[in-house]
């Protein structure tokens, strides 16, 4: 009621490519005026190639595709070879029209993927994506086979998500490798696999997965309903997508999750989540997304409960720190001394002796320093990646001391923060921490602690307003889920998280059965012992 | 209405968080003021008289569970009658806002920023309200559950660490030693009139999943506020004493110096503890703030929320900004929340009694 409805403004983009809402043109039945009316459009491409070939009584049969998207082994095997071949064999065989088509759909060509297509224009959509077509002199109709195949890499370890305990196999840009990494994992009937055409140019596939009776399907429409609202000539990435599905695009927190791993796919696949793929980005996205997610890596479930919950609170922490430290430090510092010991508050002011600034413009320049050096180091070749990073080291931390620019201690704290940033697994919300280092900073310089407060309200205030695809971002925590909380900032164990994440009210909610007890533990007896007992 | 996602435990929460706030650090002061050692009774007993007020408007909020007070205000009263109460409720809260947040900005400038015009914390605090209140009553619940624990457990904390310097001769007699009836009753009323924002369920019950269950969740919720406040008349009077407890401005506040923590991390406590009370009184501020926006976004229909909120937002700070000082102040929320308790404990009661002579059914009318 309060919230504004997002408007969708419907803009006319068939004015990009050309077509606009001409009528489709037909298959002709003469051959040559289809082949000139293809050749008028695509004709003079490079990677054009057109094969005429010469079949049962004597018809003229052309096939045409792209040479630089199909496999041509399998054009070669499966569809020029046969229809040369039966001619060879059955050389006067008249055939009418549409004996014809049937002949060479069902009996001659075994290439497995086929349709027949009427219109000239879905002949050039086919072929444009990697397809292969056939048309025959005298049939209004042509076929279309796919034979795509483009080049693609390895499957490996993701960089940016590695684990040390987990599966090693990453996405690929190629979308049918992903499907399967998806597919292979879950072998039952319910998982779904939606296909979309995003991008007036690009004509990016974009790819809808979730698990019928476990998803809810308002979510799924919700998703869908906002994909097909997408009009933009490209999409890239899965980054174009997220940035035009989201909620509030003007928040700085990210509100759809991205992985590069399957395991971490399917794991939210199966809690009730969504995940979308496109063609051509080993990124995927998983929508929605609540705060509690970011924190959390799939490796928290391949290790042992305790443990993983300490790693994350370590997480939690560090994020905390990342966020708070500098401006803690700041409104401590300048405002309110007497907070921290006597002497350590000593020690602090006489390591300042020589800085010229305030406390917080001093930290400030660190802070700007640092992010520079940040994002130097981030895109440079690694041989060149290490002399900044020695230039850093010995100009932020050796020399600006000694020179008296900065106190050591200002030096620890932004060492401190920037740590704490890194050890934040997803790196949209790292920085997206980083940067709201920097207000809260200005706040507490001004007004100490009441700043910093009034920056944590704002912030907090913020996040429990945002929804990510109706679901509250800081659910768990608030809305309040007793299930879900315990999976949040501990882990319990897995016999323990018997139920999926209420917030996405997924069906089907049982995870575990909490009836079926663990096997008791049966000790092992020695070798004698059991042979006796046996005996 | 919209849509009904408030659970139980939300609406508890709501109240208890509402309750905790400004009030809370100063209201040992004029218990112990008027009542003596008798102040842990009396606060009881004032929290009793709460109870009336937030039955009485659980149980409306229960019989008319579409409607928030405003809708069931006009529908008891008829139209005129209804909106001249419901104006002058609005009025009340908007004024009790602007108290609430002078009564903040005068402990930020005493304890935390001496130098700064108190009338920019107010400012920043009276902006954060503003900006929050434009939102759904879901996530108006959302943001009450998420600071509970960043309230109530610092108070909690503050009060456990004070257990050893407790002085169990300050306490006694439970009833008062020359405690006159009307001291006693006066003391009460001072926690009654803190206690008054409990006002704001009314705006939320509607949106509740089961608006039946409020009575119970209101009830639930007045335990835990009573409790909380017992504790703190307790703590604060065996520690410092009645005697000396009516030099403090704001007793809690002083009983947070006395907290020391191991290893000596940090000196002193209590401006941290102070950063933990800031997010109560934000809590409070906020629901009384987003009472008076919705309340009067519900009475004039028309008017935008956003616009609402800002007008407010220049109301609310100009009348905080009317007491002269401190004392003048308090002299006024004296004022004020006599009104208040007269209006709030017993305009419900009011609208029981004429929906009983009327003996109409909403129930079945609405249907």
């Amino acid at each position: 009621m309060f919230r504004r409805k997002r408007q969708w403004k419907t803009v006319n983009y068939s004015s990009i490519n050309g077509k606009g809402d001409k009528p489709k043109r037909p298959v002709h039945p003469t051959l040559s005026k289809n082949i000139k009316d293809i050749q008028s459009v695509i004709g003079d491409d490079h990677d054009y190639n057109e094969r005429e070939i010469r079949i049962v009584g004597n018809r003229k049969v052309v096939v045409l595709y792209f040479g630089s998207l199909v496999n041509k082994d399998s054009i070669n095997e499966t569809i020029l070879k046969p229809m040369i071949y039966i001619r060879s064999q059955s050389m006067d065989v008249e055939l009418k029209d549409k004996e014809l088509k049937r002949f060479l759909f069902e009996e001659v060509i075994y290439h497995t993927e086929g349709q027949i297509v009427t219109h000239i224009d879905d002949i050039l959509h086919g072929v444009l994506r990697g397809k292969c077509a056939v048309i025959v002199d005298g049939l209004s109709e042509a076929i279309l086979f796919e034979t795509k195949e483009v080049d693609k890499r390895g499957i490996e370890q993701p960089q940016g998500e590695q684990v040390i305990r987990g599966p090693r196999d990453g996405f690929i840009e190629h979308l049918q490798t992903n499907i399967s990494l998806l597919r292979n994992r879950l072998p039952i009937e319910e998982f779904r696999v939606k296909p979309l055409e995003i991008g007036e140019v690009t004509k990016s596939t974009v790819v809808i997965c979730y698990i019928d009776h476990i998803a809810n399907e308002k979510l799924v429409e919700e998703v869908e309903k906002r994909l097909q609202h997408i009009h933009i000539d490209r999409v890239l990435d899965t980054g174009y997508i997220e940035q035009l599905i989201e909620d509030n695009p003007r928040s700085p927190f990210p509100q759809i999750q991205y992985t590069e791993r399957p395991d971490k796919a399917v794991g939210n696949l199966v809690e009730g989540r969504v995940v979308i793929l496109i063609e051509g980005t080993p990124l995927t996205l998983i929508c929605p997304a609540t705060f509690n997610q970011f924190f959390q890596t799939s490796e928290d479930y391949n290790e042992r409960a305790l443990m993983s919950s300490l790693v994350r609170m370590i997480r939690l922490l560090a994020l905390g720190s990342s966020l708070l430290f500098p401006s803690l430090y700041v409104a401590v510092l300048s405002f309110h001394p007497e907070l921290i010991p006597a002497e350590f508050a000593v020690a602090v002011t006489s390591g300042r002796g020589g800085v010229p600034f305030p406390v917080v413009v001093e930290v400030l320049i660190m802070e700007v320093a640092m992010e520079i050096l940040r994002e130097a180091t981030v895109r440079m070749p690694q041989q060149v990646g290490g002399a900044i990073s020695i230039v850093g080291v010995l100009v932020i931390g050796q020399a600006a001391v000694e020179a008296g620019f900065v106190s050591p201690v200002t030096v620890v704290i932004i060492a401190l923060s920037t740590i704490g940033s890194f050890a934040t697994p997803a790196y949209n919300v790292a920085i997206a921490f980083r940067m709201l280092r920097f207000p809260i900073l200005f706040l507490s310089g001004m007004f100490g602690l009441f700043g910093l407060v009034v920056a944590l309200l704002l912030i907090f205030n913020h996040m429990l307003s945002l929804r990510s695809f109706g679901v509250p971002y800081l659910s768990p925590f608030s809305p309040v889920d007793w299930q879900s909380l315990r999976d949040s900032f501990i882990r319990f164990p897995l016999r323990w998280l018997s139920k999926r994440p209420e917030e996405l009210h997924s069906y089907n909610t049982i995870r575990v059965d909490p009836k079926v007890k663990r096997k008791p533990k049966e000790p092992l007896l020695p070798k004698e012992d059991d042979r006796n007992g046996k005996s | 209405m919209e849509n009904r996602e408030l659970t139980v435990l939300q609406l508890i929460v709501i109240l208890v968080s509402t309750n905790i706030g400004v009030g809370m650090l100063a209201f040992p002061r004029f218990v112990a003021l008027k009542a003596e050692t008798a102040s842990i009774s009396a606060t009881v007993f004032g929290s009793m008289i709460a109870l009336i007020g937030i039955m009485s408007i659980a149980y409306l909020g229960k019989v008319y569970d579409n409607k928030t007070f405003v809708g069931y205000s006009r529908e008891i009263l008829g139209e005129k009658l209804g909106a001249f109460f419901i104006i002058i409720i609005i009025l009340f809260f908007i004024i009790i806002t602007g108290l609430e947040l002078r009564q903040f900005g005068e402990v930020i400038i005493g304890s935390l920023l001496p130098k700064t015009p108190i009338y920019v914390p107010m400012m920043m605090i009276a902006f954060i309200c503003m900006l929050a209140s434009l939102h759904s009553v879901n996530v108006f619940a959302y943001i009450h559950l998420f600071y509970i624990a960043f309230t109530v457990a610092p108070i909690i904390f503050i009060l456990l660490v004070a257990t050893t310097e407790i002085d169990w001769i300050y306490i006694q007699p439970l009833l008062g030693n020359e405690t006159t009836w009307d001291g006693f009753m006066t003391g009460g009323f001072v926690v009654t009139k803190v206690l008054l924002n409990f006002f704001v369920i009314s705006m939320v019950i509607p949106f509740m999943r089961q608006p039946n269950k409020a009575v119970l969740a209101s009830f639930v919720g007045w335990i835990i506020v009573t409790i909380l406040y017992t504790l703190a008349m307790f703590f604060t009077l065996a520690v410092f004493g009645s005697t000396e407890l009516e030099n403090l401005m704001w007793p809690i506040l002083v009983l947070g110096r006395l907290v020391r923590i191991p290893a000596e991390v940090f000196q002193r406590l209590d401006a941290l503890l102070l950063v933990a009370w800031m997010f109560a009184v934000f809590t409070t501020l906020y629901s009384t703030f987003y009472f008076s926006v919705r309340a009067s976004t519900e009475l004039f229909l028309g008017f935008r929320q956003r616009i609402v909120a800002a007008l407010l937002f220049g109301i609310i700070l100009a009348i905080s900004l009317l007491p002269k000082d401190v004392y003048e102040m308090y002299e006024v929320i004296k004022v004020v929340s006599s009104i208040g308790l007269f209006l709030i404990i017993g305009y419900p009661l009011f609208l029981l009694f004429i929906r009983k002579v009327k003996g109409s059914d909403p129930i079945n009318e609405s249907s």
